[in-house]
C-alpha cells in the first residue's frame, strides 16, 4: 500500500510537468483545397435556432444564411437582401438578391422568412434568439416581386443589425427537431457549404456547395474541429496538423509568431472589458476598515471613490503586459469613432498620487479593504487582469484581497450583484451602443429585460431616459448622438471603469489568408487560400 | 469475537514505550543509529531539513514579500532568471511571474504554505484516525464495524475525488484545504493503528493492565499507542508527502489557495501556460522544489520504515 501511495505521489508530479497534450490525427487527406480548423470553442448544435453563442452562429453560417450579415468590423452588409429601407417609423423594405436556391434545389421564398422568424422566436433555449426577433410583428410581401415587408411593433433602429442572427431555414421544416438538423435531415439552407457530418463536442465537417448562388466557395472541404485546451490547439497547428486556430493564448502567440510558415492574425474584439462597483447598498458587503471592521458607508456611492479607482489603474500596464499587447485600452463600450460613442469622453488617465488625493478628499486617506472578484475561465487572462488590479489598488492604500471563481459559480453570483467590486466583459456584437447601455448601464428591472448584467445596479433616470429615446429614433445621426450622451454620462460618471477591448487572434498557416472579425467568429468564410 | 486484521501489521521492534520517560530511551537510540546507516536517507534528511529551514525562515531568505501587493511590479513580470529589480535594487534569481512577483521569494513562501498545509492536515489526520483506530481496535463489537466500515467506505473513493468535492462545497482557502485534506486521510490512519493494536491487545502486558482494573483511556494512550507507534511514524512521513502533493493537486486545479498567495501547485499551474511559449522557468522551478521535497519526505520515511521493520534490515 505505501509502495502504491509513493507511485501516485510520483504520478501527481510528474503530471504536473507533462505540458504536450495529445494531439489527435487529422481526418482528411492533405488537400490544398481542404481547411483544417482548431475551435477554441465548441459549437453544440446544427439547429441555428437552438441557441445564440459565437460559436453556433460561426458554425451554421456556413450553411444556414440570413437576410443581413455582418462585416468583419460588425457592421451590418447584405445577405440574402441585396438593399433595405426603413418606410416608416415601423416598417422596413428588404429587396432580395435574385435566384436565391436552397441546396436541395429550391428557391427562397417568403414562407421560409416567416418559418425562421417564427422558430427562432418560439423555439424553447436556454440562449434564445428571441432577443433578436421580438420586434417582428410581421413579415409579409412587398410590391416588387423580390421585396419583402418587415413590420416591427416599435419603432426598431437595429433590426437590420438583429435580423444578422437570423439565419433562413426552409419552410418544411418548420417542425424539424435540433436532432434532425444535426443529423443533416433538416440541415438545408441556401449557404456556400453543405453539411458533411457533426459530431457534437468532437467536430464538423462541411464540403462545398458547388450550386451556390454567389459562386463557388474556395474550400472544396472544410473540417472545423473542437479543441479546447489552449496548448493542444497552439500546438496542432504548430505540428502542420491545423491550418487555422482560434482563441490564441496570449502566451502561444509568440510562438506562432517566431515561426516560419506561420502568421498571426489579430484584432480588435467587440468585447469590452471593465470593472463594476456595487452603487446600490448603503454598506457593501466586500468592503472594510483596515482593522476588517464593516464601513458605516459604501465608498463606491461616492463619485470620487470611483474616479480615484480609475486613475489608480495603469491601463496600458495591463495592456502591455498581461494581454501581451494583444488588446487596446478602453475609454467606452467601443473605441472611439464606433457608432453611439462620444469623443467628450476622455477615459480616466493613470495617476496614483491624485487617485490618492482623491481618495483622502473623500474621506478615506488610508484607503479601506476590499474583496475584488472575477472569473477565471472566461475572459481572456481574466484572473491575471483582477490580480493586477488589486496590485494597482494597493499602491494608493485600498489594500485588496482577490476571489477568482469560475464561471459557473461565478455568472450566478454576479448577476443576483453579490459582489462589491468586479470584473465585467460585454461583447458589443451589434457594433453600437445602445446594446451595452441597455445591459450594463441602463436600470436593472426583471421584467423589462433593461439592465440584465448591470451587476454594480448603477441608476440614473437621466441615462435612462436618453437610452429610451435612443432606442426608438430611427434617424441615425440623431440616435448616436444620443447613445453618445448617454455613454458620456456613464463614463464620465465613473459608472464603470474601462479597462480595454479584449484583443482576438488567429493563427494560420502562411498559405491560409484569414481575415479578423470583430465578432469573433471563426469561419472557413472568412478564409482564403494564398498562392 | 476474533476480528481479522485488515491488513498484516508491520511487525514492532518490540514493546516501546511504557509507563514514564526514562525507559523509552534505549530504543529510539537504537532507531537513530539504524537510521543513520543509510547515506541516501541522511542525504535526504538534511535536504529535508534545508527546505524545513528555509520555508521556516522565508522571510529573512528573500527580498520580496510575493504574498504583499504593494511589493509586486507588473511592469517587473514574466523577466528571465538573473534579471535585477527595477525599483528594489536585488536580482530576480529565479525570474518572474507575470505579476511580477519574484519566483525564488514565491517558491519559498509557497514551501511554508505546502509544509504547513501537510504537516497539520498529516498530524490532526493521524490523531483523529490512529484514536479511532485504537479505540475501534480495544473496544471491539459494534462500534469497531462501525467505525472500519466507514473507513473502507471512505478508502474506496480516490482521494482526490473527495477532496474536490469537500472543497467545492467549503469554499477556497488554505483552512478548507487543511480540513479536505484531513478528511481524506484520517481513514488510512485508523486502519494501520486498528491492524497494529489489534495484535498488541492481546498481549500479556495489555492484559495486565485490564486486569489490574487500568481506565480504557489509560490503556489506549500509555500502553497500546506506543507500542502501535513506528508503523503510524511511517505512515505519517509518507501522508505528509502526500498531502502536500494532494494541496499542489488541487491548488494546480485552482482549488486551493487564493491566487495571490500561490502555493507551489498553484505557482507550476500559473507557469503551465507559457510552458510551450519557453518560459520555462515558471513552472520549472516550482516543479523541482515540490519534486525535491516530496522526494526527501519519501526517502525519509522508507527508511523509518525499514528501520521499524526488522524483516526487511539487510
Amino acid at each position: 500500500m505505501m509502495t502504491l501511495d509513493r507511485r501516485q505521489m510520483l504520478a501527481a508530479t510528474l503530471g504536473a510537468f507533462a505540458t504536450m497534450p495529445l494531439i489527435a490525427r487529422p481526418g482528411l487527406a492533405q488537400d490544398a483545397r481542404a481547411l483544417r480548423v482548431g475551435l477554441g470553442a465548441p459549437n453544440t448544435s446544427i439547429d441555428p435556432h437552438a441557441a445564440n453563442n459565437v460559436p453556433n452562429n460561426a458554425v451554421n453560417a456556413h450553411i444556414f444564411e440570413s437576410l443581413v450579415v455582418n462585416d468583419p468590423a460588425s457592421k451590418p452588409v447584405p445577405g440574402l437582401a441585396a438593399s433595405w429601407r426603413p418606410i416608416d417609423d415601423t416598417r422596413w423594405e428588404f429587396k432580395l438578391h435574385e435566384g436565391i436556391t436552397f441546396s436541395d434545389g429550391s428557391p427562397l421564398t417568403l414562407e421560409d422568412i416567416q418559418v425562421s422568424v417564427q422558430r427562432a422566436t418560439d423555439l424553447p433555449s436556454p440562449s434564445s434568439f428571441r432577443n433578436y426577433t421580438r420586434t417582428i410583428k410581421s413579415v409579409s410581401s412587398g410590391d416588387a416581386p423580390n421585396s419583402i415587408i418587415i413590420e416591427t411593433k416599435a419603432p426598431d433602429p437595429i433590426l437590420p443589425n438583429s435580423l444578422t442572427r437570423l439565419r433562413i431555414i426552409r419552410a418544411k421544416f418548420k417542425d424539424a427537431s435540433s436532432a434532425d438538423f444535426n443529423s443533416g435531415k433538416a440541415a438545408i439552407g441556401t449557404g456556400p457549404y453543405l453539411l458533411d457530418s457533426f459530431t457534437n463536442g468532437s467536430q464538423t465537417l462541411l464540403k462545398r456547395n458547388d450550386a451556390y448562388w454567389g459562386g463557388k466557395a474556395p474550400w472544396a472541404t472544410v473540417a472545423l474541429r473542437v479543441l479546447t485546451d489552449d496548448g493542444a490547439r497552439v500546438a496542432g497547428l504548430l505540428a502542420g496538423d491545423l491550418d487555422l486556430i482560434d482563441a490564441v493564448p496570449t502566451e502561444g502567440e509568440r510562438l506562432i509568431k517566431g515561426k516560419d510558415g506561420l502568421h498571426l492574425v489579430t484584432g480588435v474584439s467587440s468585447r469590452f472589458v471593465y470593472m463594476a462597483m456595487d452603487q446600490e447598498r448603503d454598506v457593501t458587503p466586500f468592503v472594510t476598515g483596515h482593522d476588517g471592521r464593516p464601513l458605516t458607508k459604501n465608498p463606491f456611492k461616492d463619485e470620487r471613490v470611483r474616479q480615484a479607482i480609475g486613475m489608480a489603474i495603469n491601463r496600458d500596464a495591463i495592456v502591455e503586459r498581461i494581454m501581451g499587447g494583444n488588446a487596446l485600452v478602453a475609454t467606452q463600450f467601443l473605441p472611439k469613432g464606433g457608432f453611439g460613442t462620444s469623443d467628450a469622453i476622455a477615459g480616466p488617465t493613470y495617476d496614483p498620487a491624485k487617485a490618492k488625493a482623491l481618495l483622502a478628499e473623500a474621506g478615506y486617506p488610508n484607503g479601506f479593504k476590499l474583496t475584488l472578484h472575477g472569473p477565471n475561465d472566461r475572459y481572456v487572462n481574466d484572473a491575471k487582469i483582477v490580480q493586477a488590479v488589486a496590485q494597482m489598488l494597493a499602491r494608493i492604500g485600498i489594500s485588496s484581497t482577490v476571489e477568482v471563481l469560475p464561471w459557473s459559480v461565478y455568472s450566478g453570483r454576479v448577476s443576483a450583484a453579490e459582489f462589491s467590486c468586479m470584473l465585467g466583459a460585454w461583447g458589443v456584437n451589434t457594433g453600437e451602443t445602445s446594446n451595452p447601455l441597455v445591459a450594463l448601464s441602463v436600470t436593472y428591472d426583471k421584467k423589462a429585460g433593461t439592465g440584465s448584467s448591470n451587476y454594480g445596479r448603477y441608476s440614473n433616470p437621466r441615462l435612462d431616459a436618453l437610452v429610451k429615446e435612443a432606442t426608438s429614433t430611427l434617424d441615425d445621426a440623431k440616435r448616436a448622438s444620443l447613445l453618445g450622451e448617454a455613454s458620456e454620462i456613464v463614463f464620465n460618471g465613473h459608472a464603470l471603469i474601462p479597462l480595454h477591448h479584449e484583443g482576438v487572434s488567429w493563427g494560420a498557416k502562411r498559405s491560409v489568408e484569414y481575415t479578423a472579425r470583430a465578432d469573433q467568429y471563426t469561419m472557413a468564410l472568412a478564409a482564403t487560400p494564398r498562392a | 469475537m476474533t476480528p481479522v486484521p485488515d491488513q498484516p501489521p508491520t511487525p514492532t521492534a518490540g514493546p516501546i514505550g511504557g509507563p514514564i520517560g526514562g525507559a523509552t530511551r534505549g530504543p529510539w537510540v537504537r532507531v537513530a543509529r539504524d537510521f543513520a546507516r543509510s547515506p541516501l536517507a541522511m542525504t535526504a534528511l538534511v535536504v529535508l531539513a534545508l527546505v524545513v529551514l528555509a520555508a521556516v525562515f522565508a522571510p529573512l531568505l528573500t527580498p520580496q514579500n510575493p504574498y504583499d501587493l504593494m511589493q509586486l511590479d507588473i511592469m517587473d513580470g514574466m523577466l528571465e532568471p538573473g534579471s535585477p529589480s527595477a525599483a528594489g535594487g536585488y536580482t530576480y534569481l529565479l525570474g518572474t511571474d507575470d505579476q511580477g512577483r519574484d519566483l525564488f521569494s514565491a517558491i519559498l513562501y509557497g514551501l511554508r504554505i505546502s509544509l504547513s498545509v501537510g504537516v497539520v492536515s498529516a498530524l490532526v489526520a493521524a490523531l483523529v484516525g490512529a484514536s479511532l483506530g485504537l479505540f475501534a481496535a480495544y473496544v471491539g463489537g459494534r462500534t469497531e464495524t462501525a467505525i472500519m466500515r466507514i473507513v473502507d467506505l471512505q478508502l474506496s473513493f480516490p482521494s482526490i475525488l473527495v477532496a474536490l468535492m469537500i472543497l467545492a462545497f467549503l469554499g477556497k482557502g488554505v483552512q478548507n484545504v487543511v480540513l479536505a485534506l484531513i478528511i481524506v486521510e484520517w481513514a488510512s490512519y485508523a486502519r494501520t493503528a486498528r491492524g497494529t493494536a489489534l495484535v498488541e491487545s492481546r498481549r500479556e502486558y495489555i492484559q495486565a493492565a485490564d486486569c489490574l482494573g487500568v481506565p480504557m483511556r489509560r490503556i489506549i494512550f500509555r500502553h497500546l499507542l506506543p507500542n502501535c507507534l513506528p508503523p503510524l511514524i511511517v505512515m505519517g512521513t509518507i501522508q505528509v508527502g502526500r498531502a502536500i502533493s494532494l494541496e499542489a493537486t488541487l491548488s494546480f486545479l485552482g482549488l486551493g489557495v487564493p491566487v495571490t498567495e500561490p502555493s507551489l501547485g498553484l505557482l507550476i499551474s500559473n507557469g503551465y501556460q507559457y510552458l510551450l511559449s519557453g518560459q520555462y522557468w515558471l513552472s520549472f522551478y516550482p516543479g523541482i522544489a515540490l519534486l525535491v521535497t516530496i522526494v526527501a519526505i519519501n526517502l525519509v520515511g522508507d527508511q523509518f520504515r525499514d528501520v521499524f521493520n526488522p524483516k526487511g534490515r539487510g
